[in-house]
């Protein structure tokens, strides 16, 4: 409470000042006009005096106008807004309302529709919703597997929704839906995330030069926007593929002030098997698996200045197995014997956030959010022994392990703009985390009973845990946005972050600096650094993106990991077609945490901290990007050329190995073609080196035991971790997509084919007993087919 | 449960067609594994890598043993003597004349000396040489043995079964880091064909359990017990030493506790989770440990103090 006073204060003081230069502020937010979402992102200009400033994160903006007369518009890529003209002596709240101009023969363009993206900060991107859908997919629309495609990121395992950001690890990336993070964002292993695309309305995702008011993970941010639901009528959407189905709902609740939006998906892996088991083309012991996810949201609006929502989301992902047998001889002993395994994972978010409006234009939002994570792993085995005199013996096991998180966040995020080329933001939270970093237990109980007796002459119950730790994670950061005469755009910040546990809390200061310098108005020069603090580590024990991958603190002897990051490149506005932007970027990271040598999860009971090793890691690229966003040719090219490597004391023999996900080159370009209002075609290409994999080229007989110089077994020799390249991977996606509107509403079929020319795209190797090595490829052609409406 | 996700994958995927590689040759390399400890003559076995595609690799007789190496030991920096390849000799785990495989060096005068360092260097034909350092520990004795009959806790061994608990009482040197192997071993009073007794431990300073067919023992190093007078507990099966027949003859039980290197342990401690990933698709390689240089393998020395308790358990 005490910061927050500090905060409110300094802010005012600021205020105070700035009232003296005798601003009108206009204020309000932008929306589409449709459905009333308010759009994040967009650019509000007074067409008189050219000033301009964007919406923030909830779609506020706040101009300010030098005399009592603006012209005030909007822009955003896809919409339109009209010029409102301003008479007015006092501050003034107004809504814009934006048009959609996606239709073909409304691609009325009269500016360059790169005229702002060319000065975005370096390593920041917005992923346009309404692209999603013509991305050909695996089954369906992906919003990690979108981003996938982005310069620097690399998708791991291939089908995977797996995110590395130039060169960090899956645990790096801070995952965000609607100011709360998530810590698992994937099904069904990370071949799906938990994001369903449907009910989303906008992707922020920032590789480097991260603004001060984020933080908590060091390679990447993804901020992930829910909708808040249609003003104007209630809306839906029922989508039909092979993998999983869903429906979303929105509209206003009893008036236009209180919207609401739920949508849901389930996958049918389970039903699916089931049929085929009943068919006997599966045997009764195939697991069965599904998932499922539901969002829901409240917005309301109490008045013009203040707003809330309440968001809540969960995410479950199941598999089971069953085996039983039976073993019966006529007039002897029976025996039956029963194997159950069961487990599970899932997020569950639920959050209240206030968007108030100060009466000095301060914009506050404050966020009140629980978060938890849960993994499992249920196994129960009984076995009964029957003899011919109907004596019985049952013996049960049950084991289970266990792990969890849950976190309870609470912070405020102020900004206030002193002019329209001066914004500041300030903010503080701490979050409460209570972390179960995996507990084991087990119970057998042995009974004996006929019709007359029935004895228990074992039960035992036993466990092995780590413990429970609760502590806390307290932030504070102040930040500036400063552009000096319309070339030079600066932001910087300070961001203080710590944990806090008795006896163990650390802290750490994270600065953060950027800058764009318009040279000419299609061309930026953009550098910045930012480092960034991680108080939390992501074991992983295979490249595959596994629910029982553990998190772990920074403590117990362990360091916060820490990555400082520099970046430098420019961007170009070619002809108002063509953005083209180069990038560099080289990242240092700092105590990445990994399992000792081939120490995992489930194989030894010991404490996670002494499992673990800490290193260091480098990662240096450079990032190329030419993209065409509007007209009836749509498009992007995306070429990276990275490497990434990591240190650790107690890997490798301490010597510096390839990254799991290096990949010196990796090219993506897309093409999007609007035959007619109904129909387009997306085309997809893909290619990149070979991940490197960890593979032997020697072998040997060890002395399995020196004692007695005892050798039977050869093993392998590695010379080094990651010590070979897999062949390179290229892949063609083509989608066409058809679109047409009836009674019933909008119809969307999308037919796509994943890799359409069948390439075998190695994913591992391993070696086979007739002495040689094959590869491993795992998805070939697949066609699939996805039906959605969407009815109003 | 660990292979679940590769039934996931192939319900939901199907693995796809697999091609061979070209695997680069690097040439072989001479191997040398040898303890050498304070009680038996200098004994090491020499062989060469083969290439990982090779087929020939797959037997010991089948490798290309070096049968005419120059193995050469030196202690303290100063030449002490020439290893023999030998094919035939006496066994001590057969307890009888015993024929070889390729590839027995062996000292006909010398014993390793605690507090000593030796250095191997092997020569052979067309390998480059390899060679090792490594130093004899000093002696740590075993000071007791306890024992008592218990009934196994589910856990301790995978069956429930009756058992004896040991305890195992030395003292650590205080100046200096030390690391342990500890074994026990069934040995027939008369002749001496000696097993190695699979134990078991629940006991805070054991680092890591061995078991297998070829390997039984428990490791662990004194960063706990740093200069104290330690009581190890350790559980082994009454039916891995009861007699099964009463004609056989008695045995004793010989507690073996090895002071051995740093590097030994790493390399213990790695073959270890070598075994326990080997066959797991998903886990990740683990880089075995070696000290030889120019070569692969581990030339290492321990220092060994043993206790015996004679027994007639039935």
């Amino acid at each position: 409470m005490q910061k927050f006073k500090i905060i409110i204060l300094l802010l005012h003081i600021i205020v105070f000042y700035e009232a003296n230069c005798q601003h009108i502020v206009v204020s309000g937010y932008v929306e589409d006009l449709n459905s009333g979402e308010r759009i994040i992102g967009a650019y509000v200009i007074d067409t008189i005096t050219n000033s301009m400033v964007q919406t923030n994160d909830y779609g506020f903006f706040n101009i300010k106008i030098s005399d009592n007369k603006a012209a005030i518009m909007a822009t955003y890529i896809g919409f339109r807004s009209d010029i409102i003209s301003l008479q007015s002596g006092s501050d003034t709240l107004i809504n814009i309302q934006m048009k959609p101009v996606l239709e073909l023969n409304e691609v009325v363009i009269s500016s360059s529709p790169y005229k702002h993206v060319v000065s975005s900060p370096p390593g920041y991107s917005v992923i346009p919703i309404y692209k999603l859908a013509s991305i050909p997919s695996l089954g369906e629309t992906d919003l990690l597997k979108s981003i996938q495609y982005q310069p620097g990121i690399k998708g791991g395992m291939e089908g995977s929704t797996g995110v590395f950001v130039r060169g960090g690890g899956p645990g790096e990336n801070l995952f965000m839906l609607d100011d709360v993070p998530l810590y698992n964002v994937s099904h069904l292993y990370g071949f799906f995330s938990s994001f369903n695309t449907s009910s989303i309305k906008d992707i922020k995702l920032i590789k480097g030069c991260f603004p001060a008011r984020y933080g908590g993970r060091v390679s990447s941010i993804i901020d992930v926007r829910s909708k808040d639901g249609n003003i104007n009528s209630i809306k839906g959407e029922i989508s039909a593929g092979i993998i999983s189905s869903g429906v979303l709902l929105e509209g206003p609740l009893f008036s236009k002030k209180t919207t609401f939006i739920i949508s849901g998906r389930r996958s049918y892996f389970d039903t699916y098997s089931e049929a085929l088991k009943r068919m006997d083309i599966l045997g009764d012991n195939f697991p069965g698996y599904y998932f499922y996810d539901l969002n829901a949201r409240i917005a309301h609006t109490f008045s013009p200045k203040d707003k809330i929502f309440i968001s809540f989301y969960t995410g479950k992902d199941r598999i089971m197995n069953k085996d039983e047998a039976t073993f019966e001889k006529v007039d002897a002993e029976k025996y039956s014997e029963t194997d159950k395994q069961t487990s599970g994972w899932g997020n569950m978010v639920g959050s209240i956030r206030w968007n108030h409006t100060s009466k000095y234009n301060i914009f506050i939002n404050t966020t009140f959010a629980l978060s938890s994570y849960n993994y499992f792993l249920l196994r129960d085995h009984k076995t009964l022994r029957t003899d011919t005199a109907m004596n019985n013996n049952e013996i049960n096991y049950n084991a289970y392990y266990g792990s969890a998180i849950s976190d309870i966040i609470m912070k405020a995020d102020f900004s206030y703009s002193l002019n329209n080329n001066h914004k500041l933001f300030a903010g503080f939270g701490n979050t409460f985390h209570r972390i179960n970093p995996g507990i084991n237990k087990y119970r057998i109980y042995n009974r004996d009973y006929n019709e007359n007796l029935d004895t228990i002459y074992l039960d035992i119950e036993k466990s092995y845990a780590n413990d429970i730790l609760s502590f806390s994670e307290p932030h504070i950061y102040f930040e500036d946005n400063i552009k000096i005469k319309n070339k030079l755009d600066i932001n910087f910040g300070i961001r203080l972050s710590g944990i806090v546990l008795s006896g163990q809390s650390k802290f750490r200061v994270e600065p953060r600096i950027s800058a764009v310098y318009t040279i000419a108005p299609p061309f930026a020069l953009k550098a910045g650094f930012s480092r960034m603090t991680q108080y939390f580590h992501l074991l992983t024990t295979s490249g595959i993106s596994s629910p029982s991958d553990l998190w772990i603190p920074a403590l117990k002897g362990l360091e916060p990991l820490r990555s400082d990051q520099w970046n430098a490149g420019f961007s170009y506005d070619w002809a108002d077609k063509l953005l083209i932007s180069i990038e560099f970027y080289q990242k240092k990271l700092n105590y990445t945490t990994d399992y000792k040598n081939g120490a995992s999860l489930l194989t030894d009971l010991i404490p996670w901290y002494e499992k673990t090793t800490q290193g260091n890691g480098k990662a240096k690229g450079m990032e190329i990007s030419i993209e065409k966003q509007s007209g009836r040719f749509t498009g992007a090219f995306y070429y990276t050329f990275a490497k990434a490597d990591r240190n650790y004391r107690d890997l490798n023999n301490g010597i510096s190995f390839p990254f799991k996900y290096d990949r010196l080159h990796d090219l993506n370009t897309s093409l999007n073609i609007q035959f007619s209002k109904k129909v387009d075609v997306s085309v997809l290409w893909t290619f990149g080196t070979g991940y490197p994999v960890t593979i032997p080229y020697e072998k040997y007989f060890p002395a399995l035991n020196l004692i007695d110089n005892i050798q039977f077994n050869m093993i392998y020799y590695y010379p080094s971790i990651n010590n070979y390249r897999l062949q390179p991977y290229h892949r063609l996606d083509l989608g066409i997509h058809y679109k047409t509107q009836n009674k019933l509403g909008e119809h969307r079929l999308s037919l796509d084919l994943f890799n359409a020319y069948n390439h075998k795209n190695p994913v591992n190797m391993y070696f086979l007993q007739n002495y040689s090595f094959q590869q491993v490829y795992l998805l070939p052609f697949i066609p699939s087919l996805t039906y959605t409406l969407k009815f109003y | 449960m660990k292979y679940y996700k590769l039934i996931i994958f192939i319900f939901f995927i199907n693995i796809g067609c697999k091609d061979s590689m070209e695997i680069p040759d690097t040439g072989r390399k001479i191997v040398i594994n040898g303890l050498i400890t304070n009680d038996s003559l200098i004994n090491v076995r020499i062989g060469t890598s083969s290439y990982i595609l090779d087929i020939n690799g797959k037997t010991l007789n089948d490798q290309q043993d070096l049968k005419n190496a120059e193995v050469k030991i030196f202690r303290n920096q100063n030449y002490t003597d020439s290893l023999e390849h030998f094919l035939y000799g006496y066994s001590d785990i057969y307890d009888t004349w015993w024929v070889f495989v390729p590839g027995n060096y062996k000292s006909r005068q010398s014993v390793a000396q605690p507090g000593s360092e030796y250095l191997i260097k092997v020569k052979a034909s067309w390998f480059p040489e390899a060679t090792a350092i490594t130093n004899i520990p000093e002696i740590v004795e075993i000071e007791n043995v306890d024992t008592f009959r218990v009934i196994l806790a589910p856990g301790e061994f995978v069956s429930l079964n009756t058992g004896i608990k040991c305890k195992i009482r030395f003292t650590d040197p205080l100046s200096v880091t030390n690391y342990y192997l500890l074994t026990v071993k069934k040995v027939p009073t008369v002749s001496k064909f000696y097993n190695n007794i699979e134990i078991n431990s629940k006991d805070p300073i054991v680092e890591e359990l061995l078991h297998s067919r070829y390997n039984e023992g428990i490791a662990f190093s004194d960063k706990v017990i740093n200069g104290q007078t330690y009581e190890l507990s350790l559980v082994i099966r009454n039916e891995d030493i009861a007699k099964v027949q009463t004609y056989e003859e008695d045995y004793s039980l010989h507690f073996i506790l090895y002071s051995i290197t740093e590097e030994y342990f790493k390399f213990i401690k790695a073959l270890n989770r070598y075994s326990k990933n080997f066959g797991n698709p998903l886990a990740d390689p683990v880089m075995m440990f070696s000290n030889v240089n120019g070569g692969f393998g581990m030339f290492t020395g321990a220092a060994v103090s043993s206790v015996s308790i004679k027994y007639s358990f039935k």
